[in-house]
């Protein structure tokens, strides 16, 4: 009798990894050609598991207190509705040695245009450090005219490595669209 | 909307009930150890701990359902860790007025951190909320069987603990 009163549920319509796929890096103090292409570095043995990855990216070159700047894409489609979709974003990260992130979503029609920008999170900061797993949230409401369409988030994370050794960073998104069913 | 809630596992929302070497009842910290989450390293165990010992977790996090003339879409994220395995199941109920149970909702159930102790495992689910039911309260409850290492001596450096951190969204 639940169904009667609420209490649909919907999966999660995106779960992803930061990878050498999703991500480019479009700026790095160590210098290079950009976009350049994230390599897969072998963590700490205290670095955080995030969701059973430790999977962590850096640059092909490494510096002492480099600056290297991710941008991750993520895509996932909104669906043919009649009504407003609710859109509700996670996202969990780790870095060596700090690390900032902000979200922004984009919704994009079927000409391949932007027709909504939406900060979803700004500039969330590892407080914890290294050994942390930090988690940043936002969330929107897509008005149906939005709709039919794909949106895209962007994660774009600015690291700074430590004095010594190599940086790394990784990140797991989690979208929710909540629709009755 | 800003996060609705966001709460980490504490000794005051948590309590044990089910532990193989003692009685049920309060948690006491342990640690700092990590991994940390979201810069938090306060970890909970039970106040006896043995090798292999298995503890059950049962954590309540309330919000208000505020009233409205439209549904409430409701998103809850759940990030954790723990020593050594760690399953977590998590259930919403929407109570009224007079704490009446109207609704209960499965969100997540069985989720593990594949047992190992550097990882925090996240789980998402969501709902929609139905109008006719909002003006009381929402309880989430997440339940984590937790085993700890089995270590012969017992060590007392591996004694189990876990840690969990609730983000619930709700999109007005």
């Amino acid at each position: 009798m639940t169904d009667m009163i609420g209490g649909e549920k919907m999966p999660i319509v995106l779960q992803s990894f930061t990878t050498p796929g999703n991500t480019s890096i479009v700026a790095n103090s160590a210098g290079g050609t950009f976009p350049q292409i994230p390599v897969v570095v072998q963590p700490s043995s205290t670095a955080p598991f995030i969701d059973g990855s430790n999977a962590y990216l850096w640059a092909p070159n490494s510096a002492a207190n480099q600056t290297v700047t991710f941008v991750s894409e993520f895509n996932f489609p909104l669906g043919l509705l009649n009504v407003a979709l609710p859109v509700s974003v996670n996202y969990a990260f780790s870095g060596s040695e700090t690390v900032v992130v902000s979200g922004v979503l984009e919704v994009v029609n079927l000409l391949g245009i932007v027709i909504a920008t939406i900060p979803v999170f700004t500039n969330i900061a590892n407080a914890g450090g290294p050994t942390s797993v930090e988690i940043a949230s936002g969330n929107t409401l897509l008005a149906l005219q939005l709709l039919g369409t794909t949106a895209v988030l962007t994660i774009t994370a600015t690291v700074t490595s430590g004095a010594v050794g190599t940086g790394n960073y990784l990140g797991q998104v989690t979208v929710n669209e909540v629709i009755a069913l | 909307m800003p996060v609705a809630l966001q709460a980490f596992t504490t000794p005051e929302n948590t309590v044990r009930i089910a532990d193989s070497a003692t009685a049920p009842g309060p948690v006491v910290p342990v640690g700092p150890a990590i991994p940390l989450i979201d810069g938090n390293s306060s970890y909970i165990w039970s106040p006896v701990s043995v090798s292999g010992q298995t503890v059950t977790f049962r954590s309540v996090f309330t919000l208000g359902a505020p009233l409205l003339s439209v549904a409430l879409p409701l998103t809850v994220y759940y990030a954790y860790a723990g020593n050594e395995t760690v399953s977590v199941t998590g259930t919403l109920q929407v109570l009224n007025l007079l704490g009446v149970v109207v609704l209960t909702v499965p969100l997540f159930s069985g989720d593990t951190n594949l047992g190992n102790p550097l990882n925090v495992s996240t789980i998402a689910a969501d709902t929609l909320l139905a109008a006719s039911i909002l003006g009381g309260t929402i309880n989430i409850t997440i339940d984590a069987v937790v085993t700890a290492p089995i270590t012969t001596p017992y060590e007392p450096v591996n004694t189990g603990r876990y840690l969990g951190q609730i983000t619930v969204q709700t999109i007005v």
